[in-house]
């Protein structure tokens, strides 16, 4: 048995950094290599315009910029002027949005040799608008069906007016969408009753390094405070991205490493203050040009709060206090550009204690991420290709979970090297410009704790995403074939959680999406899923206590890849007076992994249950509404409606270890029963009404969630209960910077309710009445 | 120098900093004794927890029990004493009003003494602490204060 503790700081462990490590190293910085190599005379497209007010006719300002699958952003300067450096030849989606005008989506035609210098955009004030739903201006730019896919992009108002204290809180608001939490800051999105690795988190399109993934204690490392905005991928897109994001891809774009060269310094600058923990956030970002090619980035932000309150008192121990910074350089030239950014995320925060699982004064949590990331792209005239991409990175993350003061419990150290190359090619055939692509990861993956897990993780995987047109149908579909590798540092043949040894895994991921356009802003679609996830490391071999997250962990090192079906159907109708969308969806999945809680004391930890890695058939199925009417220029209701039924199928010796190759709930021949999966969002649903006079907006949006009483083994149900939160935004300019304020009231009537995905919902409310003030000034 | 030469420079010199302690064996316990002198109090062993004469362990009022000391048991069955220069018994008990913890008794780590400040019944729990994590938490043990008269002492 070992142990090892003797230090505080781990890279790569040198008895681990094997030969093959070092190899995959050196094949990844081969990859960067071909760029300067490629010597072949481009012409580079920019895009330059400027954005005018519709009434007016003076400019906008401070309008952000997104040219949509092959990400340059920019901001309009003071005099509303853009520009998007590096635009390939195709035809791209430019989505605009502007705090009090109309959401603006256009499809914009780059030919080879067309200058594109002198765009007039002209942006529709947003009488009511300044929330949520984005609204089409110009249905002559927007019409078909290529527009209308599964994806989501979280930006501007929407954005501002959710902003919580996490990601997965920002965005729970949205039909389908929940958050699975412990505490105030361990908190992570759950979409559609599925959530760890089945939601894949991004941090400007790489996976964020974190294990957030993994145990209800783990915190994502991104504060939302600094996001541009937030894309919410489904379907086939959502495959260049992983094979197992079968509930959805969140990508926080924050734009650390500039694409576009701004046409004088722009920024932000933000204050946020919430009452119900006495907590202050504030964040610069900052992008600027330097001489005639660079362009630098900047981006500072903190986060502070005491512990929060609930109508039941003070909930002890969930205290945090974090900051998440970066620094970016690129180098932009007519050939395409390259990039660098370095970012650090330090947090540390509480979890709550539960004097019956040992830990009376709670948990305490310290956690480091580093990451260097370098983005390069190479813009490709008159070939297959229009356009390569390289992208690489490496993140180090450490986190110590204090259950003492210097007594560690548990400790992960994890370095991950990750590195794509993505092509983009021109229209071919039948087939619309599309992606295909590599990726590759290495990652040294370390658990110190009463056992320690020490394992290696190799994958690769090989990607495409395609798409085309049958008149008023538009076809999307992806291809992943995904390969993985985890290796333990040693076997063990006869360990208490069976033969450790090393695991490979292959699979084929696809998915397939039609939409189809019925003319006059009606849409109808579905989607075809078949995910593939390999289990991680600590879901193989776990065997250590997790004091913070009340658990001991036990793996299952004969768990084979989890294999999930995804179907969905969805109705759409977009105007400018009504919106309306339906989605029902199926998911099945062949070997659904989750730490099941079996009700048994550990033998080492007598105050800690046994979590079991399990792999089991599982069911969900559901539906998601949501709708916004504009009774009048003024005045819009909105209103959203969703439910998710999951059950999974079990041996009715519920003490077997199933899912395993040998001995899954099938293959044993016993009988088999349906129980309800634990963690499941109870139905919901939440109206909402706004009013906006002019700069000034205030509205109000009541949710009530059901009550769950459908609950896995060893869980509690949760009672119905009703919250009704308040807002009111307001804008002005001033020295020519645009100024917000939004003013947040949550859980107004300071309802004492309990969440259904918090961990610690049998112990403690959610947190009571909280004032949050934003404000935001952009410069 | 292009950047991304300079962003796998500073990559690699991050992946190739290094420092690590070397790993070394010891047992695994998976259960303790509580002794007075050569008798058994109680085992836990593989999470099930026997009293041995008594349903727990009794306390006269206002006096020090004899010397209790622990053993553990390994997972391979055998029972030992961990190495006191690296670990260490933490005594956790349920009320101080009711007892209070004398510990070690004679430089002993593995040997303590209680005493009941009042009558009543409470809980003890053990825990193995090696160097700066816990190894081991015992169930807790329920602990019965009496007065003389009515013990069974």
């Amino acid at each position: 048995m070992f142990c090892t503790y003797s230090f505080t700081m781990r890279f790569f462990h040198p008895s681990s950094f094997r030969f093959s490590s070092l190899l995959l190293l050196l094949f990844l910085m081969k990859l960067s290599v071909p760029f300067p190599v490629l010597s072949e005379t481009t012409e580079h497209t920019v895009l330059t315009g400027r954005i005018t007010d519709y009434r007016t006719g003076s400019p906008v300002s401070y309008v952000y910029l997104h040219l949509e699958k092959i990400n340059r952003t920019a901001t309009s300067d003071r005099e509303g002027k853009f520009r998007l450096d590096n635009v390939p030849q195709g035809t791209w989606t430019l989505v605009l949005y502007r705090i009090g005008y109309v959401t603006q989506k256009r499809s914009i035609r780059i030919e080879p040799g067309e200058k594109h210098d002198d765009i007039e955009i002209v942006l529709q004030p947003a009488v009511i608008s300044g929330m949520p739903i984005e609204i089409i201006a110009n249905e002559e730019d927007v019409r078909g069906p290529r527009l209308e896919k599964s994806s989501v992009r979280i930006s501007g108002p929407e954005l501002r007016s959710n902003l919580g204290s996490t990601v997965a809180e920002t965005i729970a608001g949205r039909p389908g969408f929940s958050q699975r939490t412990m505490g105030a800051t361990a908190a992570r999105p759950v979409i559609r009753g599925l959530g760890d690795a089945r939601v894949l988190i991004l941090q400007d399109g790489e996976r964020t390094g974190d294990v957030s993934y993994a145990p209800p204690d783990h915190s994502v490392t991104i504060d939302p405070i600094s996001a541009n905005e937030i894309e919410i991928a489904r379907g086939p897109s959502a495959l260049i991205y992983g094979s197992n994001a079968i509930g959805g891809v969140i990508n926080i774009v924050r734009n650390q490493i500039p694409t576009s060269r701004p046409t004088a310094l722009t920024g932000t600058a933000s204050m946020h203050g919430f009452s119900v923990n006495n907590g202050i956030s504030g964040a610069v970002n900052i992008k600027a040009p330097y001489r005639d090619d660079f362009v630098w980035s900047l981006d500072l932000n903190s986060r502070y709060g005491q512990d929060y309150s609930t109508p039941a008192g003070s909930l002890e121990n969930t205290n945090m206090l974090a900051t998440n910074s970066a620094a970016g350089l690129s180098y932009i030239r007519p050939w395409g550009y390259s990039g660098l950014a370095v970012s650090t995320y330090l947090s540390r925060y509480g979890i709550p204690p539960n004097p019956e699982s040992g830990h009376p004064g709670g948990v305490d949590l310290d956690m480091v991420k580093v990451q260097v990331e370098s983005q390069t792209e190479r813009l490709l005239q008159n070939r297959f290709f229009n356009l390569i991409e390289v992208q690489w990175s490496y993140r180090f993350y450490n986190h110590k979970e204090f259950e003492a003061e210097n007594i560690i419990g548990t400790e992960y150290n994890v370095n991950t090297v990750y590195a794509t190359v993505k092509g983009r090619h021109n229209r071919v055939g039948f087939l619309n410009d599309g992606v295909v692509g590599f990726w590759a990861k290495f990652q040294d993956y370390f658990i110190f704790d009463r056992f320690n897990l020490e394992a290696n993780s190799y994958a690769a995987s090989l990607f495409t995403v395609q798409d085309f047109d049958m008149g008023n149908w538009n076809v999307e579909f992806g291809l992943r074939l995904d390969a993985h590798m985890v290796v333990p540092k040693s076997e063990e043949l006869d360990s208490r959680i069976g033969h450790i040894r090393r695991r490979q895994y292959i699979g084929l991921a696809s998915s397939a999406a039609l939409v189809y356009d019925f003319g006059r802003g009606f849409y109808a679609g579905g989607s075809v899923m078949h995910s593939f996830r390999p289990p991680k490391p600590d879901e193989l071999f776990s065997r250590g206590p997790h004091l913070a997250a009340y658990a001991f962990e036990t793996g299952n090192p004969d768990l084979s890849a989890e294999r999930g079906l995804g179907t969905d159907l969805f109705v759409r109708h977009r105007s400018s007076r009504f919106s309306l969308e339906t989605a029902v969806y199926r998911n099945t999945f062949s070997n659904y992994i989750y730490p099941r809680d079996t009700g048994r004391r550990n033998i080492i930890f007598a105050d800690l249950n046994d979590y079991q890695y399990t792999g089991v058939h599982a069911l969900f199925y559901g539906l998601e509404t949501s709708g916004e009417f504009r009774i009048s220029n003024h005045l819009r209701v909105e209103g959203m409606v969703d439910y998710t039924f999951a059950e999974q199928k079990v041996n009715v010796k519920a003490s077997d270890v199933s899912g395993t190759e040998s001995s899954g709930p099938e293959s044993t021949g016993k009988e088999s029963r349906t129980l309800p999966l634990p963690m499941i969002p109870p139905a919901s649903l939440s109206a909402g009404i706004s009013y906006e006079p002019g700069v000034l907006t205030v509205g109000t949006k009541v949710r009530h969630s059901f009550k769950q009483k459908r609950i896995g083994e060893f869980e509690t149900p949760t009672d119905a209960f009703t919250v009704l939160n308040a807002y009111l935004l307001y804008r002005f300019n001033s020295s020519g910077m645009l100024h917000t304020l939004s003013l947040n009231v949550d859980n107004l009537l300071n309802t004492e309710y309990y969440h259904h995905l918090s961990r610690i919902k049998e112990l403690y409310p959610e947190p009571g009445r909280s004032f949050n003030l934003l404000y935001r000034v952009y410069f | 120098m292009p950047f991304y030469k300079v962003s796998l420079l500073i990559s690699l010199s991050l992946v190739f900093i290094s420092a690590c302690g070397t790993p070394h064996a010891h047992e695994v316990p998976v259960g303790i004794i509580l002794y007075q002198g050569e008798e058994k109090l109680l085992i836990q062993d593989e999470g099930i927890l026997t009293y041995i004469e008594r349903d727990a362990i009794e306390v006269l009022h206002g006096k020090y029990s004899d010397t209790i000391s622990v053993e553990f048991i390994a997972d391979e069955g055998h029972r030992y004493l961990p190495d006191p220069t690296e670990f260490s018994l933490v005594i956790t008990h349920g009320n101080t009003e009711l007892l209070g913890v004398d510990h070690p008794v004679g430089g002993d780590e593995w040997s303590f003494r209680l005493i009941g400040h009042q009558t009543g019944e409470t809980t003890i729990r053990f825990e193995l602490l090696h160097i700066d994590h816990f190894e081991f938490r015992s169930q807790d043990f329920d602990v019965h204060i009496r007065d003389q008269e009515n013990s069974h002492i």
